[in-house]
């Protein structure tokens, strides 16, 4: 009996765990923990449905299956609806470590698909569907495009007609560890050929599921305590769908393709957040300081092991400090703390890549992988010079680096209209020009950007929130609202 | 000896001729140029330009740069021209070119996003997300689209926000505009008492909630919450306040302006009332930028700040958006004269958004149809919605408009529309005056038409036989409350909320306290210049409307 339950136990924390990474399928709808929700146009009316979706995920090394289950019902409860589905998507990635991108390819494994309305059954007799998306792993996000082409073959009570629905649609999404956005556009054109009538019709879908983490600073009620109040991270999490139609419109109960019924209908659905409590800064020198709550934010995030009492924010930041912020505020994971997939044999000693750093070094492990992952390169081949202090230029190529936004920038022999433009290194001119863009960076009352000036530890605290933030609002704004409200 | 000293003579002119080579080679120089043979793992070959090869070892140091971007010896490939500098015989940085195409990026390869702030003709102004003000330049190549569909540029308003794409990284000048859809559009301002306000979600807890309506707060529900935006400041009585400190303004009042945000409320901007409401509908007769403040018509003197929440057009704008002589829905916050403007409702209608757009609205006898063009006799033309009259005692006073194929013609008494050549050939103008014997004997006479014009040119035009009294006329705007019903008895009626009547004796828009009815069968209805039929008018969307009592005769969809 115990081994029964033993197995079971272990069949149940081998099943995949719910994903809410993308919308689901290709329909519109939107869920939260609880509840699925979409608008179905089959019978030529938008009607809405709502159900329960279970999504499942078995991911190997180069392929991902997700299978999706829906049991919906009509929200017009006065409407006898029922819709049942189960779809099982196939993506095959094809890695090209080369260039740091993947390619996803999904097709549709298997599908079942049933509409009852009153009398009425609409069944799915064959769908066919080719997605391919590009992703652009970048060390600080992943960003990626695909498009969509399919079509779906409905019989209608047997015999009674055909309902065919072309669909054609884009994706485009990030991910990163603050957030992760994705944002698909279908199109719906709809032919239904039935003996007694026959209609036309399209629908607009733009539907985004996103996430995001955000630090909020929460008070100590209690006055009498250790500290004043500290940062919680916030995941929130939610799914929003615009279905534009121009569906036929109805004439004496009888759909009327000469008449059209236009129309918008919209849904969301939220998750509730996810919190997160922080550990929580005392420095002494921080309170009232300009870049104070910066400083605190990133303490509070482990970005910063500073051990002092002192955060002493206004002498120059080092390389290896700035590097190892980068790293640990991205929360890329550096390759030293991948698990090793070789147990019991004696690993070959590290070979540092640097003469003036230690392989056994604890910041050796974040040098080595901003060096491979390009975003900070040594100072010669075999120096790195880590105590040494870094210009704000420097800062600057090392976050756009990470962003992997540099070719972003137009090509060389370019200027920009900051005062101090020709004191900008060639280096760190693309970099400068592209944080300028994405408001990374803007010069100040004399428009300058000051490309030379060395980085205290308090700016690089303004710069590296401003990234966080970038990472966390900019980038979800970018990727839903300026899509889906133009 | 003599042989000696001629060997020796040899040696240095020898020794003279490696001299002399040696001051021409790059080891002396310590540069090279010309163009590379080949490159191998440690060595590169070049090419001078005179034709000498030179094998050269790469210093440990070196620097390669390629269009002055840091580079790899990978990127250089036979056939390159480059400059070196050499370190003793090592080569120990090069440099070559390859962009043929200097400053580039690709059409709308730079893009600008904020709200405009200013329009003036082909200038427009905006506030960037990304901080700071800008202008920018269009031209008559720019393209214009409002969610995906492409529409005309005077479509545009102060408080849209816009995508502003362009072609170069140097220009100013806007290549693709994208407006924001339906999303820009406040969808009601709120009223209600704080109850809870949570910091980690965004959300606002209320009780007692009320919407503004009609200049009259309606109660909405007893307790409700609402998600917040926090990009805009949170104020209270001129004073800037952090929005986690919301929650210790429990059981403060407070007002909200709210979006639809997928089919549910968000508040965009909000303000808490301080002291005592007061609410003003007035003309404001002159604003001070430099004292944040405005006078009302009724001599009133209120402040304004960042917070005050301030609606122009259906849309949230900033304080420079406040012109004098617009008339204004205010709520006040204070005591006695020391007020501050909680919220400002700016309710001005007018033909067109901005000084882009050039449409009018005319009013007249149709005199003559020629094939292109329509000759209006006695005709009136709505100026700052007022009807403003024009004889034509001459033919050559004769108000000339041009029409083309894609003008919109709805005959009003038989209720079709018309195709050009219909109009043309129609009996809508005739020789009433020439008495024209076919005219007599038809009985016939000179149509009259309400005509929506881009410049001179038609773009939609209703006719009808018999001339309306355009003095009987009022000219009106409101929201509309709910979608139009073809009711059996009167056809296709209409009501509208927040309804002004503009006063020709007082010069200002009159707010009335009650919501307005209004038919829809003899009405020409235009949205984005076209005919639109009544089944299209939308709840929610803002009307410019000329009507005869109940009847509708003119509504413009803004």
């Amino acid at each position: 009996m115990k081994k029964i339950i033993t197995i079971l136990m272990i069949i149940a924390m081998l099943t995949p765990t719910t994903i809410w990474a993308t919308p689901p399928v290709f329909s519109g709808g939107v869920n939260n923990e609880y509840q699925y929700e979409e608008i179905v146009f089959l019978t030529g009316e938008p009607i809405k449905f709502v159900g329960t979706i279970d999504v499942s995920e078995k991911e190997k090394e180069t392929e991902k299956t997700t299978s999706y289950k829906f049991k919906l019902t009509s929200e017009d409860k006065s409407l006898d609806a029922k819709l049942d589905r189960t779809i099982t998507l196939v993506t095959e990635y094809t890695k090209r470590d080369d260039k740091g991108q993947t390619i996803g390819q999904t097709a549709i494994d298997k599908y079942k698909e049933t509409l009852k309305i009153g009398k009425d059954k609409y069944e799915l007799e064959d769908y066919q569907l080719s997605k391919s998306e590009i992703t652009d792993n970048r060390p600080a996000s992943d960003f990626y495009s695909g498009n969509l082409k399919g079509r779906k073959y409905y019989q209608v009570n047997k015999d009674e007609g055909e309902i065919i629905i072309d669909i054609s649609g884009s994706d485009a999404g990030y991910k990163n560890f603050w957030g992760t956005t994705d944002t698909r556009t279908l199109h719906y054109d709809i032919t239904s050929k039935k003996e007694k009538s026959s209609w036309h019709g399209t629908v607009e879908i733009q539907t985004s599921d996103s996430q995001t983490k955000s630090l909020r600073y929460s008070n100590n009620e209690a006055n009498l305590s250790s500290f004043n109040g500290g940062h919680i991270r916030v995941t929130e999490s939610g799914m929003v769908s615009r279905y534009d139609y121009n569906l036929p419109d109805k004439d004496d109960d009888e759909l009327n393709d000469r008449k059209r019924n236009k129309g918008r209908m919209e849904l969301k659905q939220t998750m509730v957040p996810k919190l997160e409590r922080l550990i929580l800064p005392k420095f002494k020198d921080v309170e009232g300081h300009w870049a104070g709550n910066a400083i605190k934010k990133l303490y509070s995030l482990d970005v910063f092991d500073e051990q002092s009492q002192f955060f002493t924010p206004n002498i120059p930041i080092t390389r290896i400090e700035f590097t190892k912020a980068v790293i640990k505020a991205c929360n890329i994971r550096t390759s030293l703390e991948e698990p090793k997939k070789r147990r019991g044999k004696k690993e070959p000693e590290e070979v540092s890549l640097f003469k003036d750093v230690n392989a056994k070094d604890d910041s050796y492990k974040y040098i080595k992988d901003a060096v491979n992952k390009k975003i900070i390169s040594g100072t010669s081949d075999d120096v790195f010079e880590p105590t040494e202090p870094l210009t704000r230029a420097q800062a600057i190529t090392i976050l756009i680096r990470a962003l992997g936004f540099e070719s972003k920038a137009p090509t060389s022999g370019y200027y920009m209209n900051f005062s101090d433009d020709n004191k900008i290194p060639n280096w760190a001119r693309d970099s400068i020009y592209v944080a300028k863009e994405i408001g990374l960076i803007q010069g100040n009352s004399q428009n300058t950007v000051n490309p030379n000036k060395i980085l205290t530890r308090a700016e690089a605290s303004s710069m590296l929130v401003s990234f966080l933030e970038f990472l966390e609002k900019d980038l979800q704004k970018d990727y839903r609202e300026n899509i889906i409200n133009f | 000896m003599k042989k000696k000293i001629t060997v020796i003579c040899i040696c240095i002119l020898c020794s003279l001729t490696i001299a002399y080579a040696d001051k021409n080679s790059p080891y002396r120089d310590g540069v090279i140029e010309g163009y590379i043979k080949n490159v191998s793992d440690n060595q590169i070959q070049i090419e001078e330009y005179d034709g000498t090869i030179h094998q050269l070892e790469l210093d440990r140091k070196i620097s390669f740069q390629i269009d002055g971007i840091l580079a790899n010896l990978q990127d250089f490939k036979p056939g390159m021209e480059v400059f070196g500098e050499l370190k003793g015989r090592r080569l120990n940085y090069l440099e070559s070119y390859s962009t043929e195409n200097m400053g580039y990026i690709p059409a709308d390869g730079k893009v600008r996003i904020g709200i405009v702030k200013k329009i003036d003709r082909d200038q427009i102004s905006i506030k960037q997300d990304i901080g700071g003000e800008e202008t920018y330049f269009t031209s008559p190549a720019t393209i214009t689209t409002r969610e995906e569909e492409n529409i005309e540029l005077s479509a545009l308003y102060e408080g849209d926000r816009v995508k502003l794409y362009f072609d170069e990284y140097d220009t100013t000048v806007i290549s693709r505009i994208e407006i924001q859809g339906k999303s820009v559009l406040i969808k009601d301002i709120y009223r209600a008492k704080i109850a809870k306000a949570d910091q980690l979600e965004d959300v606002i807890g209320l009780e007692d909630l009320e919407v503004l309506r009609n200049g009259k707060w309606e109660y909405v529900s007893k307790v409700t919450k609402i998600p917040y935006a926090t990009e805009l400041p949170l104020y209270i009585k001129g004073q800037k306040i952090n929005h986690d400190r919301l929650k210790y303004y429990r059981g403060k009042t407070i007002y909200m302006v709210v979006k639809n945000f997928f089919g549910s409320d968000k508040v965009e901007k909000m303000i808490i009332k301080s002291e005592y409401e007061s609410t003003y509908s007035d003309k404001i007769k002159r604003v001070n930028f430099y004292a944040d403040a405005f006078e009302l018509e009724n001599k009133k003197n209120i402040l304004l700040n960042e917070g005050t929440i301030i609606i122009k057009n259906g849309r949230l704008v900033d304080k420079n958006a406040i012109n004098p002589d617009s008339d204004a829905y205010i709520v006040a916050d204070g005591r006695g004269g020391n007020l501050f403007a909680d919220i400002i409702n700016i309710y001005n209608e007018n033909i067109n958004n901005s000084n882009i757009g050039q449409n009018y609205i005319y009013s007249g006898r149709l005199s003559k149809i020629l094939e292109d063009k329509v000759y209006l006799k006695d005709f009136f033309l709505l100026k700052d919605n007022e009807w403003y009259s024009y004889r034509t005692k001459n033919e050559r006073d004769e108000k000339e408009l041009f029409y083309d194929n894609d003008i919109e013609i709805y005959d009003l008494d038989n209720k079709k529309r018309i195709i050009p050549k219909e109009f043309f050939a129609g009996d809508y103008a005739v020789d009433e005056e020439e008495d024209s014997d076919y005219a007599k004997k038809h009985n016939l006479r000179d149509w009259y038409g309400y005509i929506y014009t881009d410049g001179d040119r038609i773009s939609s035009i209703v006719v009808t036989k018999n001339m309306d009294s355009l003095y009987r006329q009022r000219i009106t705007n409101g929201i509309v409350k709910a979608d139009p019903v073809d009711d059996s008895l009167t056809g296709w009626t209409l009501e509208l909320r927040d309804v002004k009547d503009w006063s020709e004796r007082k010069e200002e828009w009159m707010m009335k306290n009650s919501d307005l009815r209004m038919s829809l069968e003899k009405t020409m209805i235009i949205k984005d210049g076209k005919l639109i039929s009544p089944d299209e008018l939308t709840i929610g969307m803002r009307l410019y409307i000329i009507r005869d009592d109940f009847k509708g005769k003119v509504v413009l969809v803004k």
